[in-house]
């Protein structure tokens, strides 16, 4: 049987990829993907330590994190083609409109 | 057995509330008129009689002579007005001696002046304002003189004060008149200040605002125990403070040096408000309050010698002023300022039943005098320079025998009521607690020597000397907002509403609007050939609603002084309500005259200044002038006295041209531009400059956002594991 304590340490390194991933990447879909890879390392805490305590708790939670990051990615992706056909770029770093 | 005294003070404000609501209950202002000519007075006699009934029924029998009643029928006196914390004010009538005679004095005088007021102002279209606005007045007054607390007293000193301002601007259309009203205002305002600080100390000195009150809670009772609310001893410098406090509210409203500038300004208003507001009744108010307040004055050396070194100075200088006005009011205004300094002086000298008895024969030969001098006014069509008079004792023999009875009371002619009432103040005075008597003496005589000299030579002015102007060839000086040609579009604007209501509403309507009209345009002839519209140009004795007061008030000037007067009885009566000098440290001095000496000293002056005026004017019989107008232009007495000892001058320079540089140079563009709006403007310079130095934050890239919150978690994390570490004790 796997320690929890694995599944924790594994959710911290997926997390901080994600961290990362956010502060450096300047491709929005390579963000947003990073943005799910910290969602899911969350939900790994929540499954193992589910699991850990013997409570169903935290499985259920899982389930409503996947929907509502489904619906956030939907929205998010919409955004992203909205932006690309006003102005013909997805570089994050050209959308900048809100600055001093 | 339950109180009747809610009616005295109930009645005349049901007149003001129909009065008020006349243009709504009477379409036709024939009607409207006639109503409120009858209701006005009557709802003042009626309180007359209630006072009557009053001090029979419930003074007179009271132990004390005091009683405490509810204003509102049925509720307990002390019921609470408002209660602010420990402040509590009570819903009170304080019925005594003092009350009752200021009661009696408001709605006996003050009905008489509303019946001659019918015929004065029958003519004005804005008549039943006027009353309205009379019979608010006589409400505030009451409250004044009857409320059982300082708090009350100061609602009604502050309404008269408000019903004298719209009554002197009730001619608001000439701007001069609008301007003396707020010179009224604003100069009482200074003094109300003083008075309110004066309700402050006491509140803090007594914990209470009640004159009187059960088991001896009262401001007044306490200060005969010489405690404060504690129980403590009085501190004489408090009581001082609480004494030139009140005296300046009083000097306000009585019109005293240095705040009585307001006063001759005053006789703007129609001449019955000048009778009823500006001489019987509001501006005695201050010596009322002052009697009122008499157990603290005794007990404070320094506040009498304030109040009578105030009295004396505003007796001298009104009288040297009323020598030398042309206008036949501003005499009698500035006799009414001097007269006002006697009765402080009596207050002064800690004499307050003397000062009162001089409110009340005052009252009596003032309203004389004022509506003697109203009804030669109408009877001149709105003449009011004594220069363009002369003649009218044959024209107007009944007038001048009213006046001259009322002149010789003020003169101190022996017997007379102001005779009375004079003499004992300044025998009072040469007997003053706080020496000096002999000079007050001396100063009272010489006032009282002025007085009788302006006095008559008003009477040589308008009567006796010979006409300055051809009978049958006045020209109106019509006192309305209106002139006549608005007049007639104001009836013409009825008229038509009334046809288009009709129209609206009956198919049959113009033979009801014609009717109505009809009836409306007789009502008008009717009035116009009323006999003093204004409009013959000959002179003609007042109506009879004019004269009967006249008359009525010319009896008291005569009676009153020798009925009440010589024997006592007035001090008997008032004794309850008033503290003695015994009370205080001081002791009252011994006159430097007997009575029966001060008696036949007061009639030789008196006799003197009447025989001067008149050596002087018969003299002058054609010009009515004792001295030519280059002889008084170079003059430089005289030009100091028509200058009234520069009061007016310096007041305008200091107050209105220093003043105004001085909140133009200093409060607007140093204190208002530069401190607080540069205040202001540097908070908010600092946050503009403060946004412009952080606003670097906003990069607009969200990587840069997402690290801030990053960071931000990360600290909160550190902190949480810190607190969990030092909880733990790991």
């Amino acid at each position: 049987m796997v320690p929890t304590s694995y599944y924790m340490v594994l959710a911290g390194i997926l997390f901080t990829i994600g961290v990362i991933g956010v502060l450096v990447k300047r491709n929005p879909i390579v963000i947003f993907m990073c943005i799910e890879l910290m969602l899911n390392a969350a939900n790994l805490t929540f499954v193992a330590l589910g699991k850990h305590f013997g409570q169903v708790n935290g499985q259920m939670y899982v389930i409503f994190a996947l929907a509502v990051a489904a619906a956030e990615v939907s929205v998010g992706l919409g955004i992203i083609v909205a932006i690309f056909r006003s102005k013909e770029t997805i570089n994050i770093d050209e959308v900048n409109l809100m600055k001093f | 057995m339950p109180s009747y005294a809610w009616l005295i003070v109930w009645l005349p404000l049901l007149g003001f509330v129909h009065n008020a609501a006349a243009g709504f209950l009477y379409k036709n202002l024939a009607t409207r008129k006639k109503a409120v000519s009858y209701v006005a007075p009557g709802v003042v006699l009626l309180g007359f009689a209630a006072t009557l009934f009053v001090l029979m029924t419930e003074v007179l029998p009271a132990p004390d002579h005091r009683a405490i009643v509810p204003l509102i029928p049925g509720l307990s006196p002390e019921t609470p007005w408002l209660s602010v914390g420990g402040f509590k004010a009570n819903f009170g009538l304080l019925l005594d001696p003092l009350s009752m005679l200021m009661a009696m004095v408001v709605t006996g005088i003050g009905g008489l002046i509303h019946i001659y007021a019918t015929g004065y102002m029958a003519e004005d279209r804005e008549q039943p304002r006027f009353f309205t606005y009379f019979n608010l007045f006589i409400f505030m007054m009451l409250l004044l003189v009857l409320g059982s607390n300082f708090l009350m007293l100061f609602v009604g000193w502050e309404g008269v004060g408000t019903c004298s301002y719209l009554l002197i601007s009730f001619w608001y259309t000439d701007t001069n008149n609008a301007k003396a009203g707020n010179k009224a205002f604003i100069v009482n305002r200074i003094g109300d200040v003083g008075f309110a600080l004066g309700m402050m100390a006491i509140w803090s000195t007594f914990g209470t605002l009640s004159f009187f009150a059960d088991k001896g809670a009262g401001v007044m009772q306490m200060a005969a125990r010489h405690v404060d609310v504690l129980g403590q001893p009085l501190v004489p410098a408090m009581v001082t403070v609480i004494c030139v406090c009140l005296f300046v509210g009083a000097m306000g409203k009585s019109a005293q040096i240095p705040l009585w500038v307001w006063l001759p300004d005053a006789m703007a208003g129609p001449t019955p408000v000048s009778a009823l507001i500006h001489a019987a009744t509001m501006v005695t108010a201050g010596v009322v309050m002052l009697t009122r307040c008499s157990w603290l004055f005794v007990q404070s050396p320094h506040a009498l010698q304030l109040v009578g070194w105030v009295g004396i100075a505003t007796a001298f200088v009104g009288a040297t002023i009323g020598l030398v006005q042309n206008d036949i009011k501003r005499v009698l205004a500035f006799s009414t300022v001097s007269q006002l300094g006697y009765m402080f002086l009596a207050c002064g000298v800690g004499q307050f039943t003397f000062g009162m008895f001089h409110v009340l024969t005052h009252a009596c030969f003032k309203a004389l005098l004022f509506l003697g001098s109203g009804a030669v006014i109408h009877s001149m069509m709105g003449e009011q320079d004594m220069r363009k008079m002369g003649g009218l004792k044959k024209l107007i023999p009944r007038t001048c025998a009213l006046m001259f009875i009322g002149t010789y009371a003020i003169a101190g002619f022996p017997l007379l009521s102001g005779f009375f009432s004079k003499d004992e103040i300044l025998s009072s005075a040469s007997a003053s607690p706080w020496g000096n008597g002999v000079l007050l003496y001396a100063v009272g005589l010489i006032t009282a020597f002025m007085t009788a000299f302006y006095m008559n030579r008003l009477m040589h002015k308008t009567f006796y000397t010979d006409a300055r102007f051809v009978d049958g060839e006045l020209h109106a000086h019509t006192h309305s907002n209106f002139t006549a040609e608005e007049e007639q579009a104001l009836d013409a604007g009825v008229h038509s509403a009334d046809h288009a209501a009709h129209r609206d509403t009956d198919d049959h309507a113009l033979v009801a609007a014609h009717s109505d009209t009809d009836h409306t345009n007789d009502a008008h002839t009717a009035m116009d050939d009323h006999g003093h519209g204004h409009s013959g140009g000959s002179v003609h004795e007042s109506p009879p609603s004019m004269m009967f007061p006249l008359y009525v008030l010319a009896a008291l000037s005569v009676v009153v002084g020798f009925v009440l007067g010589p024997t006592k009885i007035f001090e008997k009566f008032l004794e309850p309500s008033v503290a003695n000098l015994s009370l205080g440290p001081l002791a009252k001095g011994e006159p430097i005259v007997t009575e029966q000496m001060g008696w036949i000293i007061s009639s030789i002056v008196a006799i003197a200044g009447l025989g001067f005026a008149y050596l002087v004017y018969t003299r002058a019989k054609a010009t009515g002038e004792a001295l030519s107008e280059p002889v008084k232009a170079k003059n430089p007495i005289i030009r100091f006295l028509v200058a009234k000892w520069g009061f007016d001058i310096v007041y305008n320079y200091v107050f209105i041209t220093l003043g105004g540089k001085f909140a133009d140079k200093v409060l607007w563009k140093y204190v208002d531009v530069r401190l607080i709006d540069g205040s202001v403007n540097a908070l908010a310079g600092l946050v503009g400059a403060m946004s412009n130095a952080f606003k670097r934050v906003q990069t607009g890239y969200v990587r840069n956002y997402a690290l801030g919150i990053f960071l931000g978690v990360v600290v909160l994390l550190i902190g949480l594991l810190a607190q969990w570490t030092v909880l733990n004790g790991r």
